[in-house]
């Protein structure tokens, strides 16, 4: 199987069809894979802690919402409240963390990206799969942490891996879209940062969705697609909150959505990304 | 990259046509804030054809130079080849796998060895895990890193990273190889090794393209030239008319000195002549060569002026030579110069220099100071060594005396 994109190319003012973009990607998926290893493995070499920190971050923020918010308000959950929070603060910090960074990713990329020719959406790409290295070890930290507090675990935990895989969906739509529109309006990376500190909140990260009222906040935090994405998690590991399945589309329609986004930008931007940069 | 598919079947690596490339301007370059306030407006945001009309085919196993002045679309022109920009106009088609010698060390990690980034950036070339297991050694030897092949690169020289970058570009044996000024980089062995490793790739098919302000180079390299100025192609053809039309352009936008009507001494023409006294822009190693002056004198000058000098700099600016009538000058009939009177100056030297592009700058002045009375014309011409590998500033022309110890031995 010859993966490489050998055969040369034709090159003109129109925009690739989509299927070619999307075959180009698909050829350069050795690519992705070894500059996703380089980011990572550059990423954490220098750390005398190396990839402890990777699994660390959440960890630091479960705790720390654990104990104070456990301070303040008593929320209802019926299982331990630390695996409750670790739960959602693990899934939220690989979304917001890899957002945050994929917004760079093309224009960070430039050095590459202005020399040597390949399909741009490799750049975001990478950055969501370094961050998702970085993201896996949590996962059977979350169980030992589970067991530890008592949760029952059973048939249901292998929901972790739908919830895996549609949060990497959904992180993946969203970082190709920021990233594309960061190399036009390089403000996107500011809007990004500020709009993920009040999405947290809105995303049923350290609440069960019953604290809510039936309302306009609630309405908001159903239609966030992160909510249905950590709420996933949540049933996975401790339980689905009331109501959480309903929820559930709403990450898949925005996946559906940012997607279909990203094939129009990268196929019609693609190839003059470069001439922004 | 496609929409249109091109009748020619023809031989060719690498081909444009009618190509292209308008950029926005840059303060043009839309921002969230100007998008709204276009918005309805419809504006058109002012814009810039960086290159446009190259036509031009490389067939097979050819290696061609593109040069022109700094800003002249080269770079441009080579993104286009290289795929990483689209042509806004025409059409730009590549056979087989492009391997740019640009990005020589693109996309070195500086935390990551040797080793990592010659696989990392043999990916980023296109080769595959496989090809990279197979070439590695080769790689390395060529670069001469098998002792440092484990260390983090930020441990390495530039040299050593150039070394590595060359490696891995020329081992990825694209059917089409890009080259961007990069020879001049690396210690003189290498830069032979370089030379001769494009040249073995070049006899097994594959097509050069060779951009450079080193017109020493792109002459040895190349069996054909484009020349572009402002964005278009002004010569396609040979090297040796291609480096001449280029060094015309270059000429064209000398400026002589650019003083007014107010200086006592104009010069009516300057020139560079060969050993046979034909104005040329192409000196052989070795020959005499003249450099012609003739001024008019229009208002008396105090003695010893006007004094009339040569001055020779190599294409990296350094003063090879300098020298001029600074003693004075007095007619033969034991006159001084007068009001009207036309004056020739003929500097004749040897051309005793190594291959390379060089400027001659003729002057005459009319009293001390460095440059407010005085008046030059500058040329380039270049120089085709006594021997091509010759290097250096200067051709000091030894004589190799070689004996056997036995016959010392005798002596």
């Amino acid at each position: 199987m010859d993966t490489r994109a050998d055969e040369g190319f034709e090159l003109t003012g129109k925009p690739a069809p989509l299927r070619q973009m999307l075959a180009d990607v698909w050829r350069s998926r050795d690519l992705l894979r070894m500059l996703a290893k380089k980011d990572f493995v550059a990423r954490y070499r220098r750390a005398s802690l190396g990839m402890a920190w990777a699994v660390g971050l959440p960890l630091v923020q479960a705790v720390v919402l654990a104990v104070v918010l456990s301070h303040f308000v008593r929320f209802k959950t019926n299982v331990n409240y630390a695996t409750f929070i670790y739960t959602g603060t693990l899934a939220w910090t690989f979304f917001s963390g890899t957002l945050t960074s994929t917004t760079t990713a093309i224009v960070d990329g430039q050095v590459l990206a202005t020399k040597i020719y390949f399909p741009r959406a490799i750049l975001p790409l990478t950055t969501v799969s370094a961050s998702l290295f970085a993201f896996l070890p949590g996962l059977p930290l979350l169980i030992i942490l589970a067991l530890a507090f008592g949760v029952h675990l059973g048939v249901h935990t292998l929901l972790l891996i739908p919830a895996t895989l549609l949060m990497i969906a959904f992180t993946t739509s969203i970082s190709l879209v920021a990233a594309a529109l960061h190399v036009y309006f390089r403000d996107m990376r500011y809007i990004v940062q500020a709009v993920v500190v009040p999405w947290f909140w809105a995303s049923a990260v350290f609440y069960p969705l019953s604290f809510l009222h039936h309302g306009p906040l609630r309405t908001v935090v159903e239609l966030n697609p992160a909510t249905g994405m950590i709420l996933l998690f949540r049933a996975a590991v401790v339980g689905g909150d009331q109501g959480w399945l309903a929820t559930l589309w709403w990450p898949f329609v925005w996946t559906a959505v940012f997607l279909l986004l990203a094939a129009e930008l990268y196929r019609r931007f693609d190839r003059v990304f470069v001439d922004l940069l | 990259m496609s929409g249109l598919r091109t009748n020619s079947r023809g031989d060719f690596a690498l081909r444009l046509s009618d190509a292209g490339k308008r950029y926005v301007k840059y303060e043009d370059v839309p921002t969230l804030v100007g998008l709204a306030k276009r918005v309805g407006a419809r504006s058109r945001r002012g814009e810039l054809w960086a290159v446009r009309h190259l036509d031009f085919e490389v067939a097979h196993g050819e290696t061609v130079g593109i040069i022109g002045r700094n800003g002249a679309g080269k770079t441009t022109t080579l993104q286009m080849l290289a795929g990483v920009t689209a042509p806004t106009e025409g059409l730009v088609a590549v056979r087989g796998r492009v391997s740019p010698l640009i990005a020589v060390g693109v996309g070195f990690h500086q935390e990551l060895t040797g080793r990592e980034n010659v696989y990392v950036n043999g990916t980023v070339l296109g080769m595959t895990r496989r090809e990279i297991d197979r070439l590695f050694d080769d790689i390395v030897a060529f670069a001469e890193l098998e002792n440092f092949i484990d260390t983090p690169v930020k441990f390495y020289s530039s040299g050593m990273l150039v070394r590595l970058g060359f490696s891995v570009a020329i081992a990825a044996h694209p059917d089409v190889l890009l080259v961007d000024e990069v020879l001049a980089v690396g210690d003189l062995p290498f830069q032979i090794k370089c030379f001769e490793r494009i040249a073995e790739i070049r006899a097994s098919g594959t097509s050069v393209v060779v951009v450079s302000h080193n017109l020493n180079a792109v002459r040895h390299l190349c069996s054909r030239v484009m020349v572009i100025d402002g964005g278009v192609p002004r010569f396609v053809g040979s090297t040796s008319e291609g480096i001449s039309a280029y060094l015309e352009i270059l000429d064209e936008r000398v400026d002589d000195g650019g003083l007014g009507s107010s200086a006592p001494v104009r010069i009516l023409n300057a020139e560079l002549l060969d050993a046979s006294g034909k104005p040329t822009v192409h000196l052989a190693g070795g020959d005499e060569a003249t450099v012609r002056v003739e001024v008019e004198v229009v208002r008396p000058v105090q003695h010893p002026y006007p004094v009339f000098s040569l001055a020779i700099h190599t294409d990296t600016g350094l003063l090879l030579y300098q020298e001029g009538t600074f003693e004075g000058l007095i007619l033969p009939d034991g006159r001084h110069f007068d009001a009207g009177e036309r004056v020739t100056c003929d500097a004749r030297f040897d051309v005793k220099l190594p291959s390379g592009t060089y400027t001659a700058q003729a002057s005459v002045s009319w009293g001390p100071g460095e440059d407010t009375l005085r008046k030059s014309q500058v040329f380039l011409f270049y120089v085709d060594g006594r021997n091509p590998l010759l290097f250096g500033v200067a051709d000091l022309g030894a004589s190799f005396d070689v004996k056997a110890a036995t016959e010392i031995a005798k002596e």
